[in-house]
């Protein structure tokens, strides 16, 4: 009886990581995905615009790799110029945050 | 008196509920632990890198980066196992512990903060990221509790 219930526990803990194994792949694929002709700025916290990237950026744990290129945001709009006033960046112009970016940073 | 003393004992958890109530919150920890594991290994040269641009511990940042998570993962092996529930319960509140001490230190001092915890836990808000790793700590020393008070 007891061994029955040691292994339904470890069969039931390895069923949790797996899980959790499923769940992280999950999030990862949501995260990596992005459309071919997405545009990139960085913020340019020195002349308040955001500076378009020549192209996808690295932001590597989550827009906290280089501190020139932390908060990525990002637009399929091919109207917005290259130097983007910050007043530019919002919803509306179809401009959002870089998925990989980290809440956690926009509220320093 | 009686009637107080009488109310304690029916507030008194059972042996059985002590149980279920411990392994509810070893699995809670197993299921964190392999999903952010998981997620590091994953990018774990991105990890590393990032554990790198922390001033402290910026030269062991490789061993760091492998440490981590491979101890989540061995902590996630301990708890799922019966006999070693209680060291896993014990490592997984220290790990915790120290998630905690790292996130509480970098919003008092830390200029450029930097949290490299895994999938969607990194979406987190700081102070919501805090209060999660408290809640989860508190979890893990009731836990130690009341395996204590089963023994």
């Amino acid at each position: 009886m007891e061994i029955k219930k040691t292994i339904s526990q470890i069969a039931l803990g390895l069923a949790v990581i797996g899980f959790g194994a499923g769940a992280s792949a999950f999030t990862t694929e949501k995260v990596a995905t992005h459309n071919q002709a997405t545009r990139f700025w960085y913020n340019d916290q020195a002349t308040g615009q955001y500076i378009e990237l020549d192209e996808a950026p690295d932001i590597e744990g989550s827009c906290r790799n280089s501190a020139p290129q932390s908060c990525v945001v990002q637009s399929d709009n091919t109207a917005l110029p290259s130097n983007m006033p910050y007043t530019q960046a919002t919803p509306a112009n179809g401009v959002s945050s870089h998925p990989a970016s980290n809440n956690a940073f926009y509220q320093q | 008196m009686e009637r107080l003393l009488k109310q304690r004992r029916q507030w008194k958890l059972t042996q059985p509920a002590k149980e279920r109530i411990i392994f509810i919150i070893s699995m809670l920890f197993v299921f964190l632990f392999s999903y952010t594991a998981i997620d590091k290994l994953r990018h774990v040269e991105q990890f590393s890198r990032g554990i790198g641009k922390i001033p402290i511990v910026g030269g062991m940042h490789g061993w760091i980066a492998w440490g981590v998570p491979l101890a989540e993962l061995l902590t996630s092996a301990l708890l799922i196992i019966p006999k070693s529930n209680k060291l896993g319960i014990q490592l997984a509140t220290g790990l915790m512990s120290l998630f905690t001490l790292y996130l509480a230190l970098m919003l008092a001092f830390a200029e450029k903060r930097m949290c490299h915890c895994g999938g969607v836990i990194e979406s987190m808000g700081w102070v919501e990221h805090l209060l999660f790793n408290l809640v989860l700590t508190g979890l893990g020393l009731w836990a130690l509790r009341l395996k204590k008070r089963k023994q």
